[in-house]
């Protein structure tokens, strides 16, 4: 299996997190990919066979060819059965919401066909990706587009995006109030904004990020020293982590540290 | 319109979260016929914490209730922290947090605020209304937060 990120152009550094390409060579038997949360959004092209999601609570369902994934809040199973060939817009937190004027709370814990919520926006992608000969040319088509929409924003980024990439590039080790205050705006209008623009609350948002990077670190391994890994995304009460983690993966850490089977992919 | 007992479309799924959205938003505002606005008429309120008594019309119950809470805590506001789509339901994760001016359901006000997480959970009708709301809340730490 084959995963190769790729850096945005730097007018969609503040936009775009990265590109990826993900694709196996061969048919490979159903597998089953334990999710977290990522604190990302995405835009998502299967040029295979769409793969299937479980998710707590609800029966298998099958994902669109072509979907946006908003903000998840709990983790998910991906049944992957087929071989892949996967091409991704991974954005910063509130780059969709910029990029296509969308109110991300609309899309929380949610995969919705990429067709139904932007028509006309990536107009016979499948099909150019598939015949792109080269991953820079598949990079390319979907940059174009961006940076298209891009030019016809005025966008300026403001204390309700730079709040959210703080929290991202901490980890989501920071304080509320702290981000409120660079915001220069009300409690009330920061959070509607936030809402909108990110799909969660700040503080949940700040939540979401910090456990799904344990869930990073820990992907892959069976056992791991849990005051390290607390420390380092600054965890200082374990009953918090504790309670966080049971709510967003539905197990106790110990119990996920032997069941999961997460991608591990850095 | 497809009621919610079915797989909604994306469409669907956008209204209805946006109707919720706007009732936390007329509860913030303290607008409570705003929200009573948003639901069908017939519309149940289930206050779970309170058992039987937390169980009535949304036109009755929810609003009276409201309407104390809003006179009691003057500062009353609301965080909504996600809204998703969950069991053919709506389910919103809210922080609803204020101070007493006056004593409320009995408990005497001692100045002290409090904030509370709440979980709404909305199902609507086939016209974009809500036709019922479960309301849920850890009541013992609201009292110990006031008391």
């Amino acid at each position: 299996m084959q995963y190769i990120k790729f850096a945005p152009s730097l007018p969609l550094k503040n936009l775009v997190e990265c590109y990826y390409v993900w694709r196996s060579k061969d048919i490979i038997e159903p597998l089953w990919i334990d999710t977290p949360p990522t604190a990302f959004t995405a835009i998502v092209f299967n040029l295979e066979r769409p793969h299937s999601v479980f998710l707590e609570g609800d029966k298998i369902f099958d994902l669109p060819q072509c979907f946006i994934s908003g903000q998840s809040i709990s983790n998910y199973t991906l049944k992957i059965q087929s071989k892949i060939d996967q091409i991704g817009i991974v954005f910063k937190p509130t780059g969709l919401s910029h990029l296509f004027d969308l109110q991300m709370f609309e899309f929380t814990n949610a995969r919705e066909n990429l067709n139904d919520v932007l028509k006309g926006e990536f107009v016979n992608m499948e099909e150019k990706l598939l015949e792109a000969p080269t991953d820079t040319r598949r990079i390319e088509y979907l940059e174009a587009i961006l940076l298209n929409k891009l030019r016809n924003k005025s966008y300026v980024m403001d204390g309700v995006d730079r709040a959210a990439n703080i929290i991202i590039d901490r980890y989501g080790n920071v304080s509320v109030s702290d981000l409120l205050e660079d915001a220069y705006m009300s409690r009330r209008k920061f959070e509607r904004h936030f809402l909108k623009r990110v799909g969660l609350s700040p503080k949940y948002y700040a939540r979401i990020r910090r456990y799904g990077t344990i869930c990073m670190q820990i992907a892959g391994q069976r056992s791991v020293n849990w005051d390290e890994v607390l420390y380092q995304v600054g965890y200082y009460d374990q009953s918090h982590f504790i309670k966080d983690f049971k709510e967003f993966s539905g197990k106790s850490p110990s119990e996920y540290l032997l069941t999961n089977n997460e991608l591990a992919i850095q | 319109m497809q009621p919610l007992n079915q797989s909604p479309t994306t469409r669907n799924l956008q209204l209805w979260k946006n109707i919720c959205i706007y009732f936390m938003k007329a509860y913030q505002e303290q607008k409570v016929a705003q929200m009573i606005a948003l639901c069908h008429r017939e519309s149940t309120i289930c206050f779970k914490p309170l058992g039987d008594e937390g169980k009535g019309k949304i036109d009755q119950l929810g609003h009276g209730l409201w309407t104390t809470l809003i006179d009691s805590f003057p500062d009353i506001d609301n965080t909504v922290h996600s809204i998703v789509y969950e069991n053919k339901a709506i389910k919103c994760i809210v922080s609803i947090r204020g101070t007493p001016e006056k004593d409320f359901a009995g408990i005497k006000s001692k100045g002290g605020s409090f904030d509370s997480e709440h979980i709404f959970i909305f199902k609507l009708d086939e016209n974009q209304k809500i036709k019922h709301l479960d309301i849920e809340w850890d009541h013992a730490d609201f009292v110990r937060q006031l008391s």
